[in-house]
C-alpha cells in the first residue's frame, strides 16, 4: 500500500513538472499579434546592397555550416531557433552584419564577453569569405536549406 | 535530525519511546512532506516562468529546454530524500523513500533524455560538434552529465547482474551523482539563456549550493556525530544456518531506544566516514536497549565477513529507522507474522519485546525456511510460544524424514489452513526475501485481508 502511494506521488510530480515545462514553452512563445508591428529600419538597411552571384551564395552557405553558425543561429529553418537570422537584412546594414559576425565595431559593445570570444576566430576570415557570408544573410530569396555539418 | 537526538541517558530500565501520535497526525505529516516535496521540485521551475523572460525559439525548442530544467529539479531534490533525515522518513518508513527515489530518478532521467532527443531530432544542427575538443564546454558538460545519469540508473538497477560490490557501488553512486548535477548546472549556467535574466541564475545556483550543503551534511557532519557515540561488539553468536547474532553495547552513558521491528545502519570496525554501513533490523527486545542485537545472515559481500568480527571491535549505529512495528497499530486485535529465513530478525525483536511486556493479544507466526537445521531461533521460539499467546507454524521446503508439518512455499492454501477466520482481521507483518513477500501479499488479499493491514519492509534497495 505504501508502494502504491509512492508510485502515485512519483507520477504526480512527473506530471506536474511536465506541465510546468509545457507552460514554460507557452510563456516563451506567446501567440503572434494579428498584424506584425512595422519594422523600423536602423538606417539604410532596407536595400539589398550587394548583388550576390550564385557562386558567392553557395560559398556563403558552405561557410555557414562549416563554421558551425547553426549552433547559435538558424537560417531558413535549420539550426538553433533561438536567434534566427532570416530577417537580419531588414534590421542591419551589410557593414553592421559584418561587424556582428566578427564581434567588432558596432557589435563589440552589444555582445557579451562570452559571445565575443566565440566570434573572435571569425576575425581571421579572408575578406572574400566574410563577404560571402554577408551576401548570404542579405539574400532575400528563400534559397535551398543550409545543411548542417555532420 | 541527527543520531544524538535519539539517544537518551541510561536508566535502569530505559524509557520507552513516546506512544505513536494518532494515525491522522502521521498522515498529516506525510501529507505535509509530500506537499513540501512538490513545492521544492516546482519552485525553481516556477521561477523561470515569472518575471521577464527572454524571446522564445518556438514551442518545441522551449519545451525541450523546460524538460531539461524539470528533470534537473527532480534530481536535485533526491539528495534530500536519500539523506536519511529522520523527520522526513518517519511518516513513511525510509525503505519506501528509497523505493520512491528509484522511480523518481528514472522518471527524471527520462525527462533529460526527452530534452536531448527533441533537440537531436528537430534541431540537430543546434547541438554543435560532439567532439569535446571542439564543442563549447557547457555543451560537453551537458553531454557528460546525461551519460553519468544514465550510468547511475544502469549501475543501480542492474547492480547485482553486473556483479558490483555494494560498498563500492554506494561510494561511486554518490560521486557520480554529485558530478552529474554539478556538470548539469555548468551546462545551464554556461549556456545561461534563461538564467541570465534577473535573479533566476542566482536561484539555480542557490539550489545547487543547497544540494551540496546537504551532501556535506551526510558525508561529513553526520559521520562526525556518529563517531562521538561508538559501540563495542560484546558477542558474535552463531544462530543456526549461516546466521549470526551480533550484540553491541554503547561505549558511554546513552541508549538508543527503538520500536520493535525497526532497523539501523551499522558499520563495523571502520570509520563512519567511509560510508560502509549496512541496514540491519534490531533483533533484541526493545524493552531493554542496554545492548543492541542484530541477526545477520551471510548473504552478500559484507555479511559474509560477519562471522569473523572480533569481540571488542568498534561499531557505529545510525538509527532507529522504519515503520515496521506493531506499536504503530495500538488498536490491532491480534498479529500475524510471516517470515522467511533471516526475515525473522525484526519479528524476534517484536516477539521478545512482547514477551517482556506481557502481550495478551493473539499472535501467529508462519515461518518459512529451506531445512529444519537452518531454522533460526528454533528453541527460543518454542519458549516464546509458552510465554505468549503465540502459535508457531513452521513451513519447510525440504523437510526431514518424518516431518508432519507444512511443506513447500508459504502458499495461499497454507495460510488458509493455518489461520482462523478471526485472524483475517489481525495486522500482518511480512519480512523475508522479495519473492516471498511478492507472493504472499496477493494471497492474503485473496483471503480477505485488507491492504491497510498488510505491512512489510523492503530490504533490497539496490
Amino acid at each position: 500500500m505504501r508502494e502504491q502511494i509512492a508510485r502515485l506521488v512519483c507520477g504526480l510530480s512527473l506530471a506536474t513538472v511536465i506541465a510546468l515545462a509545457w507552460l514554460f514553452a507557452v510563456r516563451h512563445n506567446p501567440p503572434l499579434p494579428a498584424t506584425p508591428p512595422p519594422l523600423v529600419p536602423t538606417h539604410q538597411a532596407a536595400q539589398p546592397a550587394v548583388n550576390a552571384s550564385p557562386a558567392q551564395l553557395a560559398r556563403g552557405q558552405a561557410l555557414f555550416s562549416e563554421l558551425e553558425c547553426t549552433t547559435c543561429h538558424s537560417l531558413r529553418g535549420q539550426g538553433n531557433p533561438r536567434r534566427p537570422l532570416d530577417d537580419v537584412r531588414r534590421r542591419r546594414s551589410p557593414n553592421e552584419i559584418s561587424d556582428w559576425i566578427t564581434g567588432t565595431g558596432t557589435a563589440a559593445s552589444a555582445l557579451s564577453p562570452a559571445v565575443l570570444t566565440r566570434k573572435q576566430p571569425y576575425q581571421a576570415l579572408p575578406p572574400a569569405d566574410l563577404a560571402a557570408l554577408v551576401a548570404l544573410l542579405c539574400d532575400p530569396s528563400p534559397a535551398a536549406g543550409i545543411t548542417a555539418k555532420p | 535530525m541527527h543520531p544524538g537526538d535519539h539517544l537518551t541517558p541510561a536508566a535502569p530500565r530505559a524509557a520507552r519511546l513516546p506512544a505513536d501520535p494518532l494515525p491522522w497526525l502521521r498522515h498529516t505529516l506525510a501529507g505535509e512532506d509530500v506537499a513540501l516535496y512538490l513545492l521544492i521540485v516546482t519552485l525553481p521551475l516556477a521561477a523561470l516562468l515569472v518575471g521577464p523572460v527572454p524571446a522564445g525559439g518556438g514551442f518545441w525548442w522551449d519545451f525541450a529546454m523546460g524538460l531539461g530544467f524539470a528533470g534537473l529539479a527532480m534530481l536535485g531534490v533526491q539528495f534530500v530524500l536519500t539523506a536519511r533525515f529522520r523527520r522526513l522518513s518517519a511518516p513513511f518508513g525510509i525503505d519506501i523513500i528509497y523505493y520512491f527515489h528509484r522511480w523518481a530518478a528514472i522518471g527524471a532521467v527520462g525527462l533529460l533524455l526527452a530534452h536531448y532527443l527533441i533537440v537531436r531530432l528537430a534541431y540537430p544542427s543546434a547541438l554543435g560538434p560532439a567532439n569535446p575538443f571542439r564543442a563549447s564546454f557547457p555543451m560537453t558538460a551537458g553531454r557528460v552529465a546525461l551519460l553519468l545519469f544514465i550510468a547511475l540508473i544502469v549501475t543501480s538497477v542492474a547492480r547485482k547482474r553486473l556483479a558490483l560490490a555494494y560498498d563500492r557501488w554506494r561510494r561511486w553512486h554518490g560521486v557520480m551523482a554529485v558530478a552529474a548535477v554539478v556538470l548539469a548546472i555548468i551546462h545551464i549556467e554556461g549556456i545561461g539563456y534563461y538564467t541570465r535574466v534577473a535573479w533566476k541564475g542566482g536561484l539555480w545556483i542557490g539550489y545547487s549550493a543547497l544540494w551540496v550543503a546537504v551532501l556535506a551534511y551526510i558525508r561529513l557532519v553526520r559521520p562526525l556525530r556518529l563517531r562521538r557515540h561508538p559501540y563495542r561488539v560484546v558477542s558474535v553468536t552463531r544462530r543456526g544456518g549461516s546466521a549470526w547474532e551480533l550484540s553491541l553495547r554503547p561505549e558511554g552513558n546513552w541508549r538508543m531506544p527503538f520500536r520493535p521491528g525497526q532497523f539501523a545502519w551499522v558499520s563495523l570496525g571502520r570509520s563512519p566516514f567511509r560510508a560502509e554501513e549496512h541496514p540491519f533490523s534490531f533483533s533484541g527486545s526493545a524493552a531493554a536497549p542496554d545492548s543492541l542485537q542484530f541477526t545477520i545472515k551471510a548473504l552478500g559481500d559484507f555479511t559474509r565477513t560477519i562471522g569473523s568480527t572480533k569481540v571488542g571491535e568498534v561499531a557505529y549505529v545510525d538509527g532507529p529507522y522504519g515503520v515496521f512495528t506493531p506499536e504503530l497499530y495500538p488498536s490491532a486485535v491480534g498479529f500475524v507474522f510471516i517470515a522467511g529465513g533471516v526475515g525473522i530478525a525484526p519479528i524476534m525483536s517484536i516477539l521478545r519485546t512482547m514477551s517482556e511486556r506481557g502481550e495478551k493479544r493473539p499472535l501467529h507466526l508462519v515461518y518459512g525456511n529451506w531445512r529444519w537445521d537452518e531454522v533460526l531461533f528454533r528453541d527460543e521460539l518454542e519458549q516464546l510460544a509458552h510465554r505468549l499467546p503465540l502459535k508457531v507454524i513452521h513451513v519447510l521446503q525440504e523437510p526431514p524424514p518424518g516431518w508432519s508439518g507444512r511443506t513447500g512455499f508459504i502458499s495461499e492454501e497454507t495460510l488458509r489452513e493455518s489461520l482462523s477466520l478471526s485472524a483475517l482481521t489481525y495486522h500482518f507483518f511480512l519480512c523475508g526475501p522479495r519473492p516471498m513477500t511478492d507472493f504472499v501479499t496477493p494471497s492474503l488479499r485473496h483471503l480477505g485481508v485488507r491492504s491497510a493491514r498488510i505491512h512489510f519492509e523492503h530490504f533490497e534497495m539496490a
